[in-house]
């Protein structure tokens, strides 16, 4: 064997190691991409999951059991279908939501949108520190020290922590909700009656062979305000805002490209 | 003075005094007028909409116009491209604003009165961007005008000259028809266009660099994110970006090309001038975080026997970005790196004195495949403004400036 053959093996492969490494440079791009368009769905879906949510879910349940549960099949329509619609706004236009209101409806229709906002989301505040009271002490733990230090905590995370971090840190967090899944069966329910009280059952229950399985929901005051709090805690105005940020951010840092290189470029000629 | 909201709902009467209708929107004729507002749309609810021509308008204060002419001579509303909307295309939108160097979103518009025999003519004059726009539109219709008009006085104003403020339009045909140009912000720094861009959507972005000259919009890009330049860049026809990043520096024209994917890069490539290309892609060869990876192969050579006078001339005849020219560089009988002279020692020395004198001691060079930290602690070390990259020969190949490690240190921390 002359070196013109070994230099000529060589090549060969060095140029196999070269198209397997662009293959898995593509394989991770397109990873990355993905994650960073699903990664703002998952947040938002979860973080809507919130101390909040979980009150209003488990009155709901624990008022009027079965009987509310139909309301999740419309409600998780009415969902996808805003959410959606505030992702692919967000991707085609790559502005806020905000923005986009006040381009459209105009300035004063944006202020007063604004101030309920800031009025919801501080009440959306308030009910996560009165979960992180609750929470904590079923460990035992002192409501004047849990709350403080979960205040802080999130006081360093907001001015500290870049919004790349804090998805990471949300992702992980969104884990937890795995366990919703055991607890449901751990409850043992019904199975049967929960699927069938799935269907709209002001409808059904008009049906004689389902009439053991399904009852009809009262329409009462507290029944009809329950609803109301399960579309309030399930379709909340904050999470429209976030997704269609974190839409556009995500967007713009991984539009088809891999980040890379200086923070700011150099001066051209 | 009026504001454009003062006028919109105004309610308009003819001649004879008998009501028409609501103005619903103010057009200015950018092709014909730059300021002039020279339509006034009429909405009249079920009817179609009329459009008054500004020397049709003899009375205008807020809330009331007055024509001197009849509902009958009054033209029907016919959408036009060529008409900027200040209801739809100004108020609550972005604009830049060219002389403060930013994005801001206009509030109201002020309007000058003309009064010529008999017709008052509008004109647009500044943009307010400020509190006092903001407290009008929220008070409008709540309180009377006069009691916002007081309110308004003790309110920090915030407003654009007209001549400034530069529209954003991503439709390219309606650019035109609006006489959109950007040749004012061709006249920003690149650094502080880039800053602009960053907070504009991507079709915004797009559009802005499509209708700047290449020069201005390969110096924006190369100041711009390089997450934004190279989604842009990516969008871009390829004959259209390898104009734009020919006229980069090769060192950032490779970082703009590292930044897509490997078959837009070779697109890219392949349209630019071979020996352009050809630079470039030896600097690509190189890993990012290494000495070759920051170098600029644009340097000022030349031989250790040359005169003062002669490099002079040289430089001059020669087509170099002078404010990146901080050193020169020497090269001996073997084009090996001997030494770099300091341009402010050049500009300082006799005419004939050869170039081998005024060489900096001590002679520091970097290999092309030294770590960056490497390079960061030369520069810290013997406090330098640009450091040489030689090959394993001794050859000069590139020159590091100290802007490009400023940009890496900003970004490792």
């Amino acid at each position: 064997m002359n070196w013109t053959t070994i230099a000529a093996r060589m090549q060969r492969i060095s140029d196999h190691s070269n198209a397997w490494r662009q293959r898995v440079r593509r394989v991770r791009r397109r990873l990355v991409l993905f994650l960073a368009v699903v990664g703002p769905g998952v947040i938002t879906s979860n973080a809507n999951n919130e101390s909040g949510g979980i009150y209003t879910y488990s009155l709901a349940g624990a008022q009027f059991g079965y009987a509310v549960l139909w309301i999740l099949v419309p409600m998780g329509i009415a969902l996808y279908v805003t959410e959606e619609m505030c992702a692919r706004m967000g991707t085609v236009t790559g502005k806020g939501l905000s923005d986009l209101i006040r381009e459209e409806f105009g300035f004063r229709v944006t202020f007063f949108l604004m101030a309920a906002l800031l009025v919801v989301n501080f009440g959306n505040v308030l009910a996560e520190f009165a979960g992180v009271a609750s929470a904590m002490e079923l460990w035992g733990v002192s409501k004047y020290i849990s709350v403080p230090v979960a205040a802080v905590l999130v006081w360093v995370l907001v001015l500290q922590g870049t919004s790349r971090w804090l998805e990471k840190i949300f992702m992980a967090v969104c884990l937890v909700y795995l366990t919703y899944i055991a607890s449901a069966v751990l409850a043992k329910p019904q199975w049967l009656v929960a699927v069938l009280n799935l269907l709209p059952t002001p409808a059904l229950h008009w049906i004689p062979q389902l009439k053991p399985w399904v009852k009809a929901p009262e329409f009462s005051t507290a029944y009809l305000l329950i609803v109301a709090g399960l579309l309030g805690a399930t379709i909340a105005p904050w999470q429209h805002f976030y997704l269609q940020a974190a839409v556009v951010e995500n967007s713009s840092r991984f539009g088809g490209v891999r980040p890379r290189r200086s923070c700011r470029g150099r001066r051209g000629r | 003075m009026l504001h454009a909201t003062e006028l919109l709902g105004a309610e308009a009467y003819d001649a004879q005094g008998i009501f028409v209708g609501r103005v619903t929107e103010l057009f200015i004729e950018p092709a014909d007028q730059p300021n002039r507002v020279a339509r006034l749309l009429l909405g009249r609810e079920k009817y179609q909409p009329l459009v008054v021509r500004y020397d049709q308008v003899g009375f205008v204060a807020p809330g009331t116009v007055r024509l001197i002419v009849e509902e009958g001579q009054l033209e029907h509303y016919r959408p036009n491209e060529a008409w900027l909307a200040v209801q739809k295309d100004l108020l609550d939108q972005q604009i830049i604003d060219t002389n403060g160097r930013k994005v801001v979103r206009v509030n109201d518009i002020d309007l000058a009165e003309q009064r010529t025999n008999g017709t008052v003519e509008l004109r647009v004059t500044l943009v307010d961007v400020g509190l006092t726009g903001a407290v009008r539109r929220l008070l409008q219709g709540l309180a009377p005008p006069s009691v916002i008009r007081r309110i308004q006085q003790k309110l920090p104003t915030k407003q654009i000259q007209w001549e400034f403020v530069n529209l954003i339009e991503p439709d390219p045909l309606r650019r035109v028809k609006l006489r959109i140009t950007h040749q004012k912000l061709e006249r920003l720094h690149p650094a502080d266009l880039a800053d602009i861009m960053e907070e504009l959507s991507p079709a915004e972005r797009e559009s802005i660099i499509a209708s700047v000259d290449d020069e201005t919009a390969a110096e924006a890009l190369a100041e711009l994110d390089a997450r934004l330049t190279a989604q842009i860049v990516e969008k871009m026809d390829p004959e259209k970006a390898a104009d734009i990043i020919e006229e980069m520096e090769p060192d950032a024209a490779a970082d703009v090309l590292a930044g897509l994917t490997p078959e837009a890069s070779q697109e890219v490539l392949s349209e630019m001038p071979r020996e352009e290309a050809q630079e470039v892609r030896e600097l690509l060869e190189f890993d990012e975080s290494t000495a070759g990876g920051m170098m600029n192969s644009d340097f000022v050579l030349v031989g250790e026997a040359a005169t003062r006078d002669e490099v002079v001339e040289w430089i001059r005849g020669k087509d170099v970005n002078l404010e990146q020219v901080d050193t020169v560089i020497v090269i001996d009988g073997q084009a090996r790196l001997s030494g770099v002279v300091a341009v402010a020692r050049l500009l300082l020395a006799g005419g004939e004195q050869a170039l081998a004198e005024l060489k900096s001691e001590p002679l520091v060079s970097v290999r092309a495949e030294a770590e960056e930290k490497e390079v960061f602690e030369l520069f810290d070390k013997y406090n330098l403004r640009s450091l040489s990259v030689v090959d394993e020969d001794g050859r000069p190949m590139g020159s590091i400036t100290v802007d490009d490690v400023v940009t890496r240190l900003c970004k490792r921390n």
